[in-house]
């Protein structure tokens, strides 16, 4: 089974699926936030290197975190799934929280 | 009705016409004493030789005897005239480690291949010059076979005295002759139609129990008939030469099937598909078979990823080995954010994302000690301990894992779009971001 859902991870229309996914959520997130990072990095610079250490938290995680799933049996699969599943329940709710925040907007304006 | 047979009467009396004016042409062709060829160039075409070592490993491989008859050498000879160029293939399978050299071609003036061949090579030629649509010298340790014919039908001349020394060798050489020799036998303005080898492309893949899956794939003009060999070998850790033959499979016919087998463990592999047939496409100058090419690739698995590739893009009788899809290619090529807010807020979106990557390639973990100046190693437990002692027990475990996670995915996935979709619920599953 496992190789079975490797297959349908690897097929094409899933990467390309994953990846518009992905595009449009890293995008959403880019253009909501993207105000705010300016702000803080023209003002207060010194926290904007603060914030780079916490994604280099993840990044020292992340050393280990292959030799922990070894330890304990866990196929890559099984994590690929969890990690598609996350990424399709974030990319709805943004989307969805994007969308209403769209029409709120236009609502005030117009 | 009427202005159709009209026309169907037209049709047939000028396809007769043009029908019997072909056939007393190619009476004519075929009834004339072919002029002798005087000269003859051998030029490289893939910059993987020269004419001169060619020449010279003409002259210094004159041993053995394998004599190629040529009696029926007409037509092809004709048929090379039409297409202005002839080719000749050599191929040496690399299977077979330290193979000698070359082919020991003998061009006579008398429009006739002698041939006499080195010992212990393999070498296939398509040759359109003549009648010799293949030549095929199979040479192995001991005794040899010298193939020689006409398409399926074919001589054998043994030889049973020779062992050899054989060496991988590649090529693909034209061999070229003057356009306005006395034996041309068509238009000087006619557009030459060369002789071409045609690349099938194969797609295969390894699970991760070890099945090794190949299949033909596309790229061919029309089906592939006949039969395709694959020969997987085990390669050492050098890729330069081979510790051992996993398998030789074949798949009949080679465009329907695919074949399957099983790999022995971590290593280096090298999979090579030869077919046992031409291809005859259009359009057809006269007998213009073309050769299919051979395909070689290679990979290394490691024992426990799932890997996949495929041959697109590859040249045919090079080895393809940068086409390697890792199991977790579905997440590579999406950038995030570096900067800012956004890093922080995908940061976990990113750590997610090279979870796979991390889990299938694991890294030993090295930690010192501290007060002894010594470092513990800690290897990777899946590979090091649990499939080589508890292989059965593991893979019971991650299959039970892999269905219970599947499973609670999908429902996950249903609730959140069933939520989303109805109507009287606006509350859908808010992520923490």
């Amino acid at each position: 089974m496992s190789d079975f859902l490797q297959d349908i991870l690897n097929s094409t229309f899933f990467e390309a699926l994953f990846k518009i996914i992905m595009g449009v959520l890293t995008g959403i997130v880019s253009v909501i936030l993207w105000p705010f990072s300016f702000l803080i990095n023209q003002l207060f610079p010194s926290f904007d290197n603060a914030l780079s250490q916490i994604s280099s938290l993840f990044d020292y995680i992340g050393q280990y975190i292959g030799w922990a799933t070894s330890a304990l049996g866990v196929p890559a699969i099984v994590i690929a799934m969890l990690v598609g599943y996350w990424s399709f329940v974030v990319s709805v709710t943004l989307g969805t929280w994007a969308i209403k925040l769209i029409l709120k907007w236009k609502q005030a304006i117009f | 009705m009427k202005w159709g047979g009209l026309y169907g009467l037209l049709f047939a009396v000028l396809s007769t016409v043009l029908l019997v004016s072909s056939s007393a042409k190619a009476e004519s062709i075929f009834d004339d004493v072919v002029n002798v060829i005087e000269y003859v160039a051998i030029a490289d075409q893939n910059g993987t030789g020269s004419v001169e070592n060619i020449t010279d490993t003409y002259q210094e491989y004159m041993v053995g005897n394998c004599p190629i008859d040529v009696s029926f050498a007409m037509q092809q000879y004709q048929a090379a005239l039409e297409t202005g160029v002839a080719s000749v293939s050599m191929s040496v399978s690399p299977s077979e480690p330290e193979r000698p050299t070359s082919i020991v071609l003998t061009w006579s003036n008398n429009s006739e291949w002698t041939g006499e061949w080195d010992a212990d090579y393999y070498a296939q030629k398509a040759l359109v010059v003549y009648n010799v649509s293949f030549l095929n010298i199979q040479l192995f340790n001991g005794n040899y076979n010298c193939y020689y014919g006409t398409g399926m039908e074919y001589s054998i001349a043994s030889d049973d005295t020779t062992t050899s020394q054989v060496r991988p060798f590649f090529s693909t050489y034209p061999i070229e002759y003057p356009d306005d020799y006395e034996g041309q036998l068509i238009p000087s303005n006619t557009e030459p139609v060369e002789p071409d080898f045609l690349k099938p492309d194969y797609s295969w893949q390894v699970k991760t129990n070890g099945e090794l899956t190949i299949s033909y794939l596309k790229n061919l003009p029309h089906f592939l008939t006949g039969t395709s060999t694959f020969n997987i070998d085990k390669m050492n850790d050098n890729w330069d030469g081979i510790d051992s033959s996993v398998d030789v499979l074949e798949a009949t016919p080679a465009g329907w099937a695919s074949v399957t087998t099983e790999l022995p463990g971590i290593g280096y592999y090298m999979f090579r598909v030869n077919h046992n047939q031409q291809l005859d496409v259009p359009p057809w100058p006269v007998d213009n078979n073309y050769r299919i090419e051979e395909m070689l690739v290679q990979f290394y698995w490691d024992g426990t990823s799932f890997i996949q590739g495929d041959t697109v893009g590859c040249d045919g009788g090079q080895l393809c080995n940068n086409d390697r899809k890792p199991r977790d290619s579905w997440l590579s090529g999406i950038k995030f954010p570096t900067y800012g807010l956004q890093e922080v807020v995908l940061a976990p979106l990113n750590f997610w994302a090279g979870l796979p990557s991390a889990t299938a390639n694991c890294q030993a973990i090295t930690l010192n000690m501290p007060y002894l100046n010594r470092n513990i190693s800690l290897p990777c437990l899946t590979t090091t301990v649990y499939q080589p002692n508890f292989n059965s027990l593991l893979v019971i475990w991650q299959t039970i894992m892999t269905g219970l996670v599947a499973y609670w995915v999908s429902i996950r996935i249903f609730s959140t779009i069933k939520n989303v979709d109805s109507p009287n619920n606006d509350r859908i599953e808010v992520a923490q971001l």
